[in-house]
């Protein structure tokens, strides 16, 4: 390890201090050189350069996936993997495109916000609201940070924990991440702990959070609880076409984790997402997971349940628009007997959107007294839209009660009839009628976020977004 | 290979393009083909393992094929009888003539009799390149059975095809059906081996139905435990015509099986029923495909499987609802009940839909039996083993029921009942259900 880490050294022929040299020399495209060059930027201990460098191999070694959506689209050498913070910070407002900020403003989202959501801002003014949630946190014990900070300052719990749920050569975009991570959030909530607030990576500030590769790590201690939420309730404007996150989750025994995402990518986006949670005896796991934007989204939040009692939910939408494919799904591993999961997903194909469902779901010979329930429903709202399911089950024990059921449907005519012979137009009909069949979904979600998710629906349906 | 008699032209051309596709396309592998993810025993299926065919087709029928000729499916119904096993079509005794028009004939004999209907339909509807066992079945099968209805007809009683498979040989039955329009025809497909005979029985069966038409097809499937089959069955339905498919699976080592319904006419209609009894190391891999190419069509799947012992079940259906074929209605449902701890069931049924104005739905379970179930016949003196027995012909009853012509269903009853009874002595009904 020490030896790849000098070597590498030896080669390396700018200096990372400079961040103007910095700036001017970033090329795309993915090499060991770029991959020691972000660890150097970061001070990263050699242990982490050697982590990202056996991630670059298995990276370079998998093939693509020939399952699911079509990506090959990716150019990988047409890619910045690290976005330097000079250029972050020379963008303004003027260039983000005008679809997204027509978005932002019948979003509602308050100017400062609206600037942190397009990456233009130093967002001055979230920093206080972001201080404030720390000390309460602090004293309860809570670390709450960007990863890179995390492998900083907390170096012990990080290490034990990272990259053991996903390891690097879990899969291709798995292994991508890891040799390019940078931001995401570092969580962790010590025994006994009950965060009340939902932490909101939202006001976690820093340029790099808004990374292509950002890498979470939650770590719930035995019987404390902490709801995240992540992720832009309106369209993150990228300048990128790949996004390649891993999160992983560890919830000790009799602990209740819960991951709330939305995420909306502008259309150019490819959105390849590895998530998963180990649940420990008794403890609950919830995946809320909502997808809308991007070109195409390969996404399947996964638990592996893990120890006796264990319960597992992933509570999902997805919403396909003209040339999006949003192939999402989650899957369940019952290891430990006793233990019970749900997974409800909806999802809606617009134009000529496809959506896909793909889950697993397997129950181990020892896991004896499981029960699981699956329902997948798709509404195709237009002639050409498609949607797919694909739910795998793998049983091998006996005594248990698994169930799975689909449908696929359109809008009913007989609803759409009874919205407009009361004045509602037929776009906005149809909007109520999508509402209310994501309506299990939203009503999970907390409230200034259900609102947005609408409100995006609603201009989706209008396909102005984006 | 080919016909006694001889190959005509264009079978031998068919044949030569079969071989070709045969030799292009790669050996399945559990780890790259999708279809054969479950199933990793493809190696077993090598032709070399399997011995050539006697070329001696006189004499007696084999003892296993009088014994299914003299089986409950036997019936004075039944209207034409054709057997044949790995050597082609063998001497059956002379059928019941139900009529002027020959609905049934050996497979050498049709395709003599009607070269042009045979010739449109033969490796059109299960195209050589498909799949390899297609391939290999179109270059190699001898034997068979042609089935022609001409328009309108509606001939009494049913038709029965024994096809067959011994001498650690590998069987090639070819059957071809076609119905043309209105007319309507009752088929039923026996596929059997000897106990202790480690042959492959690899039929493909080629489907057509004109406007109006209505096949009713049962197919069981009672090979000796050492038997691997390999199956395809493949129809195209056409404008408001129906197709009803019955298949039961109780014997074979192991058995992969293609079930692929093109639903290529507006209104058309398709009933796929079946159930499955595992046992032992059994394992059965069933596909299933219902393809909306027209619109306003409806398809209805309806599988069950009780799987015993360390038997496994693979099953993988697809609705796929092709870009125009609105208004499609189609539905799978797959039940699994697990009757040891050991067994296994994996089910995957699968939606691609291309079309809006749609309703498709699936649905899947995988359970053991009911506690509350056992606990009401217990209470009422029913001992377990009884109980549990009871409650896993319940489980086949409702699909049993639907089964179109009422000796049918009682012999497709009496089977499973053996399969029950088989597993009864085997003690596997017996054992305990309960954990530590």
């Amino acid at each position: 390890m020490a030896v790849a880490a000098k070597d590498l050294t030896k080669d390396y022929k700018y200096g990372f201090n400079d961040g103007d040299e910095f700036v001017y020399r970033a090329e795309r495209g993915l090499s060991a050189e770029v991959v020691a060059d972000i660890s150097r930027r970061k001070s990263e201990p050699p242990w982490m350069l050697e982590f990202r460098l056996k991630a670059l191999e298995h990276f370079r070694q998998r093939p693509m996936p020939s399952w699911g959506a079509d990506l090959s689209g990716i150019d990988f050498d047409d890619i910045y993997y690290y976005v330097r913070p000079a250029e972050e910070q020379g963008r303004t407002w003027d260039e983000v495109p005008e679809g997204i900020k027509r978005t932002f403003d019948r979003l509602g989202i308050p100017e400062a916000e609206r600037k942190f959501l397009a990456g233009v801002s130093a967002q001055y003014e979230s920093e206080v609201v972001y201080h404030s949630i720390r000390e309460d946190l602090e004293k309860l014990g809570v670390l709450f940070c960007d990863c890179d900070t995390g492998l900083r300052e907390h170096p012990e719990i990080f290490r034990k924990y990272f990259g053991t749920v996903i390891p690097p050569n879990d899969n291709k975009f798995a292994a991508l991440n890891s040799a390019v991570w940078s931001g995401g959030s570092f969580v962790y909530v010590p025994k006994g702990v009950r965060v009340e607030i939902p932490l909101q990576a939202y006001f976690r500030i820093n340029t790099e959070s808004m990374g292509q590769f950002e890498r979470t790590l939650i770590i719930a201690e035995e019987g404390s609880f902490v709801h995240y939420i992540e992720g832009c309730t309106a369209p993150t404007y990228s300048k990128d076409s790949l996004h390649s996150a891993v999160v992983e989750i560890i919830a000790m025994p009799n602990s209740h984790v819960r991951y709330t995402t939305i995420q909306n990518w502008s259309n150019n986006v490819y959105n390849l997402v590895t998530k998963r949670a180990i649940a420990k005896e008794h403890s609950v796991v919830e995946w809320i997971d909502g997808n809308l934007g991007s070109k195409v989204t390969m996404k399947y939040p996964s638990i592996y349940l893990m120890g006796e009692g264990a319960h597992g939910e992933v509570l999902s939408v997805a919403f396909a628009g003209d040339g999006q494919h949003q192939d999402a799904g989650a899957k369940v591993i019952h290891v430990a007997p006793n233990t019970t999961s749900t997974i409800v997903s909806k999802s809606v194909s617009k134009g000529t959107g496809r959506t896909s469902y793909r889950g697993h779901l397997k129950v181990y010979p020892k896991a004896h007294n499981v029960r699981s329930s699956v329902r997948c429903d798709a509404l195709l709202l237009d002639e050409q839209a498609r949607s797919d399911t694909y739910p795998y089950m793998d049983v091998e024990a006996e005594d248990v009660q698994i169930g799975h059921e689909a449908t696929v449907s359109k809008v009913g005519d007989e609803q759409l009839f009874y919205l407009q012979s009361r004045g509602i137009s037929e776009v906005e009909a149809t909007a109520m009628i999508v509402n209310g069949f994501i309506e299990p979904f939203v009503k999970e979600l907390p409230m200034e976020y259900a609102l947005e998710l609408n409100r995006l629906i609603a201009l989706q349906m209008e396909g102005s977004v984006g | 290979m080919a016909l006694p008699g001889g190959d005509p032209a264009w079978l031998a051309a068919l044949r030569r393009t079969a071989l070709a596709a045969y030799r292009e396309a790669p050996w399945p592998s559990s780890t790259r083909d999708e279809d054969w993810r479950r199933t990793s025993q493809i190696d077993k299926l090598d032709p070399a393992n399997f011995a050539e065919p006697s070329s001696d087709q006189g004499g007696r029928l084999p003892p296993y094929l009088q014994l299914a000729l003299d089986g409950p499916l036997t019936s004075g119904d039944v209207s034409a009888v054709l057997i044949s096993d790995e050597r082609g079509n063998l001497t059956a005794p002379a059928p019941a003539s139900s009529g002027a028009t020959p609905v049934a004939a050996e497979l050498a004999v049709g395709l003599a009799a009607e070269p042009a209907v045979w010739q449109s339909l033969a490796g059109v509807v299960a195209p050589p390149g498909l799949r390899k066992w297609i391939s290999l079945n179109t270059v190699r099968s001898r034997g068979g059975a042609c089935l022609h209805v001409g328009r309108g007809h509606d001939p009494a009683g049913y038709v029965r095809l024994i096809h067959g498979v011994g001498n650690g040989s590998i069987g090639f039955p070819r059957t071809l059906i076609k119905l043309d329009e209105g007319a309507s025809l009752t088929v039923v497909e026996e596929w059997v081996s000897p106990e202790g005979d480690p042959g492959l029985l690899a039929p493909v069966v080629e489907v057509e139905l004109a406007r109006g038409a209505h096949l009713t097809h049962l197919i069981s499937q009672r090979c000796g435990d050492q038997t691997v089959v390999q199956s395809t069955v493949r129809a195209l339905v056409g404008q408001e015509a129906s197709y009803d498919v019955r298949w039961t699976m109780l014997g074979a080592a192991w058995q992969k099986a293609y079930f692929e319904v093109m639903m290529t006419g507006q209104g058309s209609e398709t009933t796929l029923d079946g159930l499955c009894v595992g046992r032992g190391r059994q394992h059965f891999d069933i596909q299933t495909l219902q393809d909306h190419i027209a619109p306003g069509a409806r398809s209805d799947l309806l599988y069950r499987v009780a799987v015993a012992e360390r038997s496994r079940s693979v099953y993988a259906g697809l609705i796929r609802v092709e870009e125009g074929a609105q208004k499609t209605n189609a539905y799978v449902q797959n039940r699994n009940l697990l009757l040891s701890p050991v067994a296994k069931a994996d089910s995957n049924p699968t939606l691609e839909i291309l079309a809006n104005d749609v309703r498709c739905t699936h649905g899947s379970t995988a359970g053991r039996i009911d506690d509350n179930q056992l606990f009401y016949c217990e209470s009422r003196g029913i001992e377990r083993e009884q109980a549990r027995r009871l409650i896993v012909e319940g489980f086949f009853a409702d699909v049993i029921d639907c089964f179109p012509v009422g000796n049918l269903r009682e012999a497709t009853r009496g089977f499973v009942l053996e399969g029950l009874e088989a597993l009864a002595r085997s003690g596997a009904l017996a054992s305990p259900t309960r954990h530590a």
